[in-house]
Order: C-alpha cells, then structure tokens, then sequence
C-alpha cells in the first residue's frame, strides 16, 4: 500500500465517525416529568360522636419546603375518629395516594408522636391490614386534658417491621424501614 | 535513565536467583530491534517467570545463560518504546529476534505501577499482569489499591472508586486503553465502568497530568492498558476462575489471542467475563441486597507493520448491583437512629437475588486507532472512539414503580485525538497533540421523578506540546497544554420552563519535571504541574434529595473551574538486599468545589432536611507514600508500606471531609521456586492498619470511625495440568473476622464492612 492510501484511509476513517456523531440532538430537550410520589398534602380528618367533621391540612402543594400548616383544636369531653389522607397536588387534579398506602397496607404503618401524645391525647389504631396488624389510616382519639399549643407528628413508615416489639400498639421505636412522611402539627384542646 | 535502574534492579533479582537443577540447561540469545530494523543497545529483556534480567549490548544482542527448558514470556522495555512480549520456547535454535515500536510515553509522571510482590520494588515500570493475576475478581478500584497512595472510596462491598491522593471521581481521571472514561463520575456512588481482566497493566500517574490528559486529571491519571495484539502466528490465551465464600461468588475470565501467517502483522484479541455473587456478609450478619452480577466483552483486531497500522477496539461492560437495603433511609432521622443501631436494620438470609434499591449500569467503548511512521523520526497516531453509558437507579418505591428506573441516564461521548510524536535529535523529543471531544447527556424520559442532573451538551477542543531533553544522568520535560469547554445545559426550572445556560471554560495547564539519576542506586524525580477541572453539570445544577444520606443538595450555577498546583517528589533507592521509594506532594487547589452544610433546614412533608449547597474554597494537601522492601534470605522477603494525607480548606480553616487514615501495610513474602513437581510457591502474610482519621471539618453525621487491624494470607502454586501452566492460590481476607468500619466507606453509617473470606482462584496461561 502506498503512503497516500494509508492517509486516506486514516482520513475516512475519521469522516465516518465524524458523520456518525453529527446525529441530530433534538432529544437534549427534556421532557416534563411528573413527581408520581410525592406527598405533598396530609390531611386530618377528625369526626366526633355527632358525626361533625373537623380537616386539618399539613399542604406544600408546590412540594418545594413552604408548608402551609392548620393549627389543631380538639374540645374536651369529646371523642374523636381520625382520619387520615395524603394527597399529591403537583399533579392536576390532585392524585390520592391513600390508596396506594392502603393497597399495599402490610408495607406501611402510620405513627403519632410528639409532646400531645400521652399529655392531651392518645391516638389508638382502628384498621388493620392483610395480616391483622395496623395500619393507622383510621384512629380513636381519646382527650386526655385541656391544654397546649402541642406538639402532634404524623410519621408513615414505608417497609416497617411490624412484628417487633412495641410496633403494632403505635410505638415507632423499634419500627425501622424508611420514612416517607413526617410532618408537626401545632395542637390545642379547648 | 529508567533503563539503568532497571537494569541495576535486575542485576540484582538475577542474583538471587540460583539454577537449582540439576537437569541440562540452554542458552537464549536474539537481537532488539526498533521499528526501521536498526538494532537497539540498551534495551532491558526479563523473564518474569524466572526474574531475570539482562540487557541488550551495544549491537543489539542479549542472552540468557543455563535456562531451563520450558516456556517462557519475556518483556522487553526500552525508553520511548512500548513494552513488548514474546513467547518463547527453551530450547530454541533460532535467535529470538525483538522488534520494538515507539511510544513517547511521559518520562518524567511520577508513575507507580503494580508490580509482583517478589521482583523488589521499582517504582520504574516493571511486569504487573502477575499482581494482578493474583488479586483478580477484585473490583478495578480493588485492583490499584495495592499501590501506595491510592485507596478506596466504598458504597457497601461491590462498589468502589480509587482514590489518589485523598481526591476521588471527577478529579482522578481514567484513561481506558487510551481513551478519557466517561461516565456519571461525579457520583461518590458511581464505580468506573471498567472490567480489570481487560487490563495487562494499571499505572498510576501521582501527577497532576492535566498536560497530556486534559481536564480532570487533577489527584492523578489511572491508565488501565490491554494487552499488544499479536503480530505473529501463534494462538495464546488466559483463563481465570475465581470463588469466593464472602457472597458465595463466582467469576470466570477467558482471553484468547492469536495473529495471522498469511497478513504481516495482523493479530487479534477476544476476552470476556462474568462474575455473580449474592448477599456479602460482615462479620455478624448478612449484608442484605448486596450481590452482583456483572458480564463483560471485549475485542481487538488490528495490524500493526513497521511503517503503519491500526486496529478496531470494542468494550462492553454491564452489571447489575445491588445496594445495601438498610441504607436506604427516608429523612435525617432515620440515619440518626440508622447510625445509632448495633446492626442494620434489615438481615436476611443469604440470597442471590438484587432487589431495589439497585444499579444497572451498560458501558460500551468502540475504539479506531491508526498509525502511520513517517521516517524513523516522526510518527502521526489518530484515534476515534465513541463511548455510551447507560445508568439506571431503581429505587423502593410506592405503586408498582419498582421496575421504573428512578434515575435513567444516558452519556453519550464522541472523542479523537491526534498525535505526532517528533525525535529532534537523540536527546530532544516532542509530542504534540490535538483532542476533541463532543458530549451529550440526557435523563431518559419515564422516571416519575424530577431529574437530579439536567441534560446538557458540551463540546471541548484542547491542544498540547511537550517536549523532554535528555543529557548525562538528567532528564528533563516541559509541556504546555490549551483547552476550551462549551457547555450547554436543557433544564426545566420550577415552573417547567426551559433554561439553557450555557457556560465557556478556557484553560491552560503547565507541566515541568526533571529525572537525575544519582547514582547507579538512587534517582531523584521532581514534578510540577498545574491542572483544571471545570464544575461538573452536577455541581451546577443538581438538585434534591440525597438519599443515601438523608440531605438536600443544591447545585451552585456560578461556580468556576477547579485550579490546581501539584508538587510531587520521589526518591528511589534500590541496592541489593533493600530498596526504598518514597514521595512527598504538596498540591493547592484554588477554587476546589466541595458541598458546605446550609444553617437553614427545609421542611418537606419527609421531614426536615439539612441543606448542602455546592461552594468553592482554597484547598490545600499534603502528604507522603513510601514503601521499603528487605530481601531477608533467598526465600524471604519483608515488605512495608506508609501512606498519609493532610488536607486542610484554607479559607475556612479547617479539615477537609472524607480523606482517608493514616495507612500501614506490613508484610512477609515467602517463595520456592520448586517443590516436587509444583513450582513458583509462595506463602503472603499481609496485615493492614488503618488509623482513626482524627482530622475532620466536624461537619458530619457522626464521628469516623475506629481504627483497624486486618490479616490477610495467601498461599499458592503453579502445577503443569495437560502441559499447561496452571497457578492455583488461596487467599483469606479478613482472616480473624473482625468487625470494623472504614471512613471511606459511605455505608459506615449503617453496616460493618465485609467479614471474612476465602478466596480459590484458578489461572490457566496457554
């Protein structure tokens, strides 16, 4: 072979690989992507015996750390069920996501913590999941004193061991798993 | 001036070595040639096997006396030319003649090669298939950790990134047979997509070797290089089998290569892979989701003549890894109680199975090189590669998201490079290049996330000249490199409108170094060098949870390029029975980007996070590598090795995060030529002491780590199975099980690292 063929062939090589990567790049611009998981609203649910319903709403519809949060008032001398919802508002019409909790409730558990428990309020699960053990999307509340503003947490935990001690009677310390919401709720009993 | 060293270092090796047989030995005798046939004085030829050495006299001759017969590899290296290997057959009538080609490779990059425990301790180039043979299975990470100064950054026990000189990811950069790695480096998680039984060699550039590599070569260059392709008939092959007890696993390596009678110099290479292992174990428990697989290919076909050749390169890596279920946490209060936990949260029994979170990561390199010689004195070299890699992350998620990728990327990069490497006169030599490359990187579309890193365009062009001056007993290099990186980044904000900032980055590195060869038994090197490295998109823009660590981090669009000075002395001593390396750096990065903690908390429905945001400060290393080797007795030897790191952020005067203990290696070598009918026995004692790393900015989540103590032993031997040469050694890591963290281990929060494990590896050489 002679030099200049070699060059040449050097040299189209080159072109061909330069040809190659001159594809068109209309793909860079990204494409919207919905948050599917986000939780970005917990609503309270509280109904007392008379079937009169109170909502309280721990809501960051824009999911980007500017909560707005209700403060709770309970009234002593009554008893409460509690509710519990969680919703994702980036996406429009706002997409329920208690239902995924609830579907796949073995995987999940809610817990209530914070200065109120125990002091104005006890929180007592009301459901159960596949396996007889609680969920905590619906509650007893029972008042225990007048007082406050408390502090109530509401905690789900994704993928808990819900046979260890202490977990099914609402104690999360011995819970695990990973944390998928954890929001503080200031609370008064009148 | 290397070629003296090595000589005077295998001088010495050959003297140890005494003809124990008693059966009729022969002599090898051939000539050294250089591309243009002209017959080369000087040139080091060594039989590993046998570590011996001698060199080639002033015309070109060499010979071996009273060697067994038998087959044999052997190396021949020459200063400005490729290692190159042979196979040759005792006895042999025909001379065995040597043709080298040129390289031009850096003199004067302060270069650490792995090397066999047994030949002493160059820190010249010296064969290291034989160290790496005996660690194989390992991670790439793995792999050059052996060499001093180099560590690991850990995700759990199956994922690894090297570490040089405290500086990790985006500024150590890998040059994978000779093209830039690229991949999603700046993730601390994201290990180099790169299979070691690739590799014939890894060399570790200590340097700032910015002039000849580009960007990113900030801590240093990890060059991992495949073997030549064959340029004569003959098929040639390696196959290794390794298992371990720690994750039950296996991996299985075939290498075959062979060239062609009828096409002058036309050779080719075939080699792949596949390991899989299971859940690893630490010492008192499984560590759940941990396993891997992971399944590699790679071919070479070329020709390689005197006045030209080329060949066609084609990579593929791929593996699927598992990550360690208790370390995926949900808010900061989660690690707390994490970090506060005797062991992890979730143990189960063992299981081959890799369930979320995980990675799934594809990495395909497709690689054309040329060379044409124009004389004896110039020689042009193109190279064209193209390089896809695929991440995907998978997290836990709610729904039936869990075959979603949460993370989808794809990178692709285009680049070339163009070299001419010129010999002025004998002493003068220059080389002189241009490279470019084009970048495109996109989240691939389906994640049901927001993107943690925007896509982004970049473009870069760069052009160097370096030019080494060699007289008497000195060595001298100069080098001067330009580059110029466009960077355009596609990203919705907020609202989901576009932006697209872009970005211009204009840099220029230097690099000056000089050799002095003492005496016949020291050599001092020197070199300086400034290199550069420009903000990863990442750092720009990135923006989110971090969930490995329970934090927010947010990207910072003005940040500039990273700026580094760095000074790197060696000093080498070799002289029968001792030898002795060791070097002091000293490096400021000015500009030097590190994540700073935020004194406002974001509440999120999650919880409330600690916020890091992406800054830059004035940084400062320090730090020295040595290593001294006692040839005790024909069959001992005593090896040792030192490595520590001062870092300090200047501007903020204090420590720098997450840079690695006070290190102590020790160890006892014993080996036996011959045994019956085994041969080449060796027994390693090997312990490893990592210091507490007490120098922290104290802005972590817990305290480091205690200190710890690891023995490890090896034992093995080469059998002839059907007349082939068949290596068989068994190792124990971790022999007394014990349970400890490692600062550079970013599962430290949650887990012990791996307990102990027995290792069998099989290697057939034909």
């Amino acid at each position: 072979m002679t030099k200049k063929l070699n060059l040449k062939l050097l040299a189209l090589l080159f072109a061909l690989f330069a040809f190659t990567a001159c594809d068109d790049d209309d793909d860079i611009i990204p494409e919207e992507e919905n948050e599917e998981e986000v939780i970005t609203t917990v609503k309270l649910t509280f109904t007392d015996e008379s079937d009169v319903e109170t909502v309280f709403t721990w809501a960051d519809p824009e999911n980007d750390g500017s909560p707005v949060i209700d403060d709770i008032t309970l009234e002593s001398g009554k008893t409460y069920e509690l509710s519990v919802q969680l919703l994702n508002e980036t996406e429009s019409p706002a997409e329920d996501i208690t239902e995924e909790v609830e579907e796949e409730g073995v995987d999940h558990q809610f817990f209530f913590s914070g200065t109120a428990i125990d002091d104005l309020i006890t929180i007592s699960y009301n459901d159960s999941d596949e396996d007889g053990n609680p969920v905590g999307l619906d509650n007893n509340v029972t008042i225990l004193a007048t007082g406050g503003p408390s502090v109530l947490t509401v905690i789900l935990r994704h993928q808990p061991d819900k046979s260890a001690t202490g977990v099914s009677d609402g104690e999360i310390d011995n819970a695990g798993g990973e944390t998928d919401v954890s929001v503080d709720f200031n609370i008064t009993v009148q | 001036m290397i070629k003296y060293i090595q000589l005077t270092c295998l001088m010495l090796l050959s003297g140890y070595l005494l003809a124990q047989s008693q059966q009729e030995n022969y002599n090898i005798k051939g000539h050294i040639f250089d591309e243009g046939d002209h017959l080369l004085p000087g040139a080091t030829v060594f039989i590993p096997e046998l570590e011996e050495g001698v060199v080639s006299d002033i015309d070109g001759n060499f010979e071996f006396k009273n060697i067994e017969p038998g087959e044999y590899i052997i190396v021949v290296r020459y200063l400005g030319f490729e290692p190159t290997e042979r196979k040759i057959h005792v006895p042999s009538y025909d001379p065995v003649d040597i043709h080298l080609h040129g390289e031009f490779h850096m003199l004067n990059e302060v270069s650490v090669e792995e090397e066999k425990v047994t030949t002493g301790l160059q820190t010249v180039e010296a064969v290291s298939k034989d160290e790496l043979q005996k660690k194989s299975g390992g991670s790439l990470a793995e792999s050059v950790s052996n060499i001093t100064g180099v560590t690991m950054l850990q995700t759990g026990p199956a994922i690894a990134k090297p570490v040089i000189h405290g500086l990790h990811s985006n500024r150590v950069l890998i040059m994978n047979n000779g093209v830039r790695q690229e991949g999603q480096q700046w993730g601390t998680e994201h290990a180099p997509e790169i299979d070691p039984f690739t590799a014939q060699t890894l060399k570790v550039i200590k340097g700032a070797a910015a002039v000849r590599y580009g960007s990113d070569a900030v801590a240093g260059v990890l060059l991992v290089e495949p073997p030549e392709l064959p340029t004569s008939k003959g098929l040639t092959g390696d196959v290794n089998l390794v298992g371990t007890s720690n994750g039950r696993q296996g991996i299985a390596s075939v290498m075959l290569a062979n060239g062609s009678e009828k096409i002058k110099g036309l050779g080719w290479r075939l080699q792949s892979s596949a390991k899989k292992a299971g859940d690893f174990h630490a010492p008192n428990y499984m560590l759940t989701n941990t396993g891997l697989h992971e399944l590699n290919f790679s071919g070479e076909v070329g020709i390689n003549r005197e006045k030209w050749g080329g060949s066609v390169f084609y990579s593929l890596f791929s593996t699927e890894t598992g990550i360690l279920k208790s370390a995926h946490i949900g808010n900061a209060t989660d690690l707390q109680e994490a970090i506060g936990r005797d062991e992890p949260f979730y143990i189960e029994d063992f299981s081959y199975d890799i369930n979320n979170p995980k990675q799934d990561v594809a990495h395909q390199l497709a690689k054309v090189k040329g060379y044409y010689n124009f004389n004896d004195n110039s020689k042009l070299s193109l190279q064209v590669s193209q390089q896809v890699n695929s991440r995907k992350e998978y997290d836990i998620r709610r729904g039936d998201r869990d075959d979603k990728p949460a993370l989808d990327l794809k990178l692709e990069t285009l680049s070339g490079e163009l070299v001419l490497e010129q010999i002025h006169t004998d002493r003068l030599k220059g080389t002189y290049g241009i490279s470019y490359m084009d970048q495109k990187n996109r989240n691939i579309p389906g994640t049901g996330v927001r993107p943690l890193v925007p896509n982004y365009l970049s473009t870069s062009i760069g052009a160097f000249a370096i030019e080494s001056y060699g007289v008497n007993k000195w060595e001298f290099e100069l080098g001067a490199r330009y580059d110029y990186r466009r960077l355009e980044v596609y990203k919705l904000d907020d609202d989901d409108v576009l932006i697209t900032p872009s970005y211009n980055f204009n840099n220029a590195s230097v690099t000056g170094s000089v050799e002095y060869l003492i005496n016949d038994n020291m050599q001092l090197t020197s070199n300086l060098a400034t290199a550069f490295r420009p903000p990863s998109v990442s750092e720009l823009y990135s923006e989110g949870l971090h969930h490995g660590v329970g934090a927010i981090e947010e990207g910072n669009p003005d940040l500039d390029s990273e700026k580094s000075f760095k000074w790197v002395n060696t000093f080498d001593y070799n002289k029968n029975p001792f030898a002795f390396s060791t070097s002091i750096y000293y490096q400021r990065i000015q500009d030097f980007i590190y994540l700073e903690p935020q004194s406002e908390f974001k509440t999120l429905s999650r919880g409330t996070f600690p916020v890091f945001a992406y800054k830059q400060t004035d940084a400062r290393l320090m730090g020295l590598d040595a290593q001294f080797k006692y040839q005790i007795s024909q069959s001992f030897a005593y090896q040792a090795k030192y490595s520590m790191v001062r870092a300090r952020d200047i501007s903020n005067d204090r420590y720098l995060i997450n840079m690695p203990a006070d290190r102590v290696e020790n160890g006892l070598t014993f080996n036996q030529d011959l045994l019956g009918k085994l041969t080449d026995i060796f027994i390693d004692l090997n312990t490893v002491y990592v210091a507490e790393q007490t120098r922290v900015p104290g802005i972590d989540y817990t305290t480091p780590p205690d200190a710890y103590f690891l023995t490890n032993i090896q034992a093995g031997f080469s059998y002839k199975i059907l007349n082939l040469d068949t290596d068989f050694s068994l190792s124990v890591n971790n022999a007394f099980n014990t349970a400890y963290r490692d600062y550079l281990n970013r599962f430290r929060y949650y887990a012990d690292d791996m307990g102990r494990n027995f290792i069998l590896r099989l290697h057939v050489n034909f």
